[in-house]
């Protein structure tokens, strides 16, 4: 069930209500964003894409019945934005993740053994194929549940659970030295 | 059940954390699986602690802009989207955008007044009393959660700058709309943001970070001192002070960011909202704890801050639902559900009561507890309402509730709590007694 706010929100975007759309935009577009960043490795790339998610969102929000939750909703648009731009003009997906997260401070040395984890995760995010990768951020970031992002993708419940198992094991496989190295 | 199925089970499990019973008695007796449950738990901390990435902070600015040039929307019937595994064509879209367009352009010209500027924004926007400023509590609120798991100064002073965007179409808003008084208020509100948080927060910047984050902001700030200018004209007899103060305040932060002006002062004197419940003491409560939040990287005092902003949030609730109001009860007990999930439970979480000195320990138990007596006092309210305030009460505490993690119990699509039609509803997470 989604959260309250959304509802009401939602229901004055439906009528037309800018406002409330504004303030839908303003509640998903970080979280939006930080998926879609995830998923297409480049600031702009993402942004673009937000943008055209909500340009979606409102020009279908009178066709919106709820029948899988807005935020729901809104995924699957932006998830199919996503094959649509790997399959157009914008082009695949790149492999190496960017620019602005570890650019900026260069000096201390805590904050560059910070960096370097998030790196080495962030990177084997992002080797993983788009399909077991989507999921997987839905589930872990985005705190969905299984059932809620195979509403998004439009598949049974048992194959978003497969897909998030072989993130999972894929993952964990590819950073286990770094994931074993404190303890040990 | 053997290694070699735990591990699977615990691979495919929704809550790693909270595995099927099987799984848990196979955990508690074997230390290696526990060591792959752990390994686990640790990668998707990881994963979720990566940082929120960089965004242009006036991306969704223009966004919002643009929106207004957009014709509404019963002129754009489109299909709901479908998850599918095939590319669609944009051009039917980009084509029914720019024919609705063409159509709302041509009403537009035809049906405004001649010689008056037209305002295609406002004039199909539905006017609803309290509206407008209800939505820029709940953008704010919102703001606050940001800064309430924050992980760095840019995040922070993102956030600010939003929060200062906000309150600056606020007061212009106000100068057009009334209550002139509220003018002042709100920009006072918008003084402090700027003097005192965004400029702080810019000084704590990395060199390297800074300079390019600055010049946005003070891009954003030149463009509300213009806009403030902009609306002295058209303003209500007595707004034009705050309009001003605004501007000399964006300019005076502006100049301080680039080094050319000293560290500016709010012009208007300070203001304490009071523990009122209403719409305008929610707002200045909300402004002023995101200006603690961008000060404070204690989990415990972050949930803190939150516990304040809960506490006015079921003033709002008591008061709107002593009126009858359902409607904004339930709104008011949404926001109060956010809050408890969003800023409160995950800040006491992340403090390490393990380590913790006895007065720290003490510390936390007093969080909890002002956070539990916040959703205590709706229940206890509840019980003794009269009948005309019982059900925004209930909806109220309903939309709280509702407000789970994916960890609690009863979260998801059509589950509500198997306990809460017939008793008082369950208690949101944070509220919830750990064991």
């Amino acid at each position: 069930m989604q959260p309250f706010p959304e509802d009401q929100l939602v229901e004055q975007a439906r009528a037309g209500n800018r406002q409330a759309f504004a303030a839908l935009v303003d509640l998903y577009w970080p979280r939006l964003f930080r998926w879609l960043h995830g998923m297409t490795a480049s600031s702009h790339a993402a942004e673009d894409l937000t943008q055209d998610v909500f340009l979606k969102a409102w020009s279908s929000l009178a066709s919106f019945q709820g029948t899988i939750g807005f935020r729901a909703w809104l995924y699957r648009i932006a998830s199919n934005a996503l094959i649509d731009t790997r399959r157009g003009p914008r082009g695949a997906r790149t492999a190496a993740l960017p620019d602005s997260l570890t650019a900026h401070d260069p000096s201390p040395a805590a904050v560059a053994i910070g960096r370097e984890s998030q790196t080495l995760v962030r990177d084997a995010c992002a080797r993983l194929p788009a399909k077991l990768q989507g999921p997987l951020l839905l589930r872990t970031q985005e705190e969905m549940s299984f059932e809620e992002i195979a509403g998004i993708y439009g598949v049974t419940e048992e194959t978003i659970r497969w897909r998030v198992f072989k993130a999972r094991q894929q993952l964990l496989n590819e950073l286990k030295h770094y994931l074993d190295g404190p303890q040990s | 059940m053997r290694c070699k199925e735990a591990y699977i089970c615990l691979l495919a499990a929704q809550h790693p954390r909270r595995p099927p019973a099987e799984l848990r008695e196979h955990l508690e007796r074997c230390a290696a699986c526990r060591k792959r449950q752990h390994r686990l738990l640790e990668l998707e901390a990881e994963i979720r602690a990566l940082p929120q990435p960089e965004e242009t902070l006036d991306a969704r600015l223009r966004f919002q802009e643009q929106l207004d040039q957009l014709p509404p929307l019963a002129v754009v019937p489109a299909p709901a989207p479908e998850a599918r595994p095939r590319r669609r064509s944009l051009w039917p879209f980009v084509g029914l955008t720019a024919c609705a367009m063409l159509v709302f352009g041509l009403a537009w010209v035809l049906s405004r007044p001649s010689g008056l500027p037209g305002t295609f924004a406002i004039a199909t926007r539905p006017r609803t009393p309290g509206g407008p400023a209800e939505a820029t509590v709940a953008r704010i609120l919102e703001k606050d959660l940001q800064l309430a798991a924050a992980a760095d100064s840019r995040q922070q002073l993102t956030a600010l700058n939003d929060i200062a965007a906000e309150l600056s179409v606020e007061v212009r808003r106000l100068s057009r709309e009334g209550p002139v008084e509220d003018v002042l208020l709100v920009g006072g509100l918008y003084e402090r943001v700027v003097c005192q948080g965004l400029v702080r927060r810019a000084q704590t910047l990395p060199a390297a970070e800074r300079e390019g984050l600055v010049a946005e902001l003070v891009k954003q700030l030149d463009r509300s001192a213009q806009e403030a200018d902009g609306a002295v004209a058209a303003a209500l007899p007595g707004a034009a002070d705050g309009l001003r103060n605004l501007a000399i305040a964006a300019r005076q932060a502006g100049g301080s960011l680039t080094g050319s002006a000293a560290p500016p002062e709010p012009r208007t004197p300070a203001w304490q909202p009071a523990q009122s419940g209403t719409l305008r003491d929610l707002l200045g409560t909300l402004v002023l704890q995101a200006l603690l939040l961008a000060e404070e990287n204690d989990p415990l005092r972050r949930a803190d801050h939150c516990n304040a902003v809960a506490e006015q949030l079921v003033q709002g609730i008591l008061l709107a639902s002593s009126g009858g109001d359902s409607a904004r009860a339930e709104h008011l007990g949404g926001l109060l559900g956010h809050v408890m999930e969003r800023g409160i439970a995950p800040n006491l979480e992340r403090i390490d009561l393990k380590n913790a000195d006895p007065p720290r320990r003490a510390e936390a138990e007093r969080v909890e507890q002002r956070t539990g007596q916040a959703v205590e006092v709706l229940q206890r309210n509840l019980e003794k309402a009269p009948p005309v305030a019982q059900p925004a009460l209930r909806k109220a505490l309903e939309a709280a509730a509702q407000e789970q993690g994916p960890g609690q119990p009863g979260k998801g699509k059509g589950k509500k709590d198997k306990g809460g039609k017939g008793g008082p509803p369950a208690l949101p997470p944070g509220l919830q007694k750990k064991g």
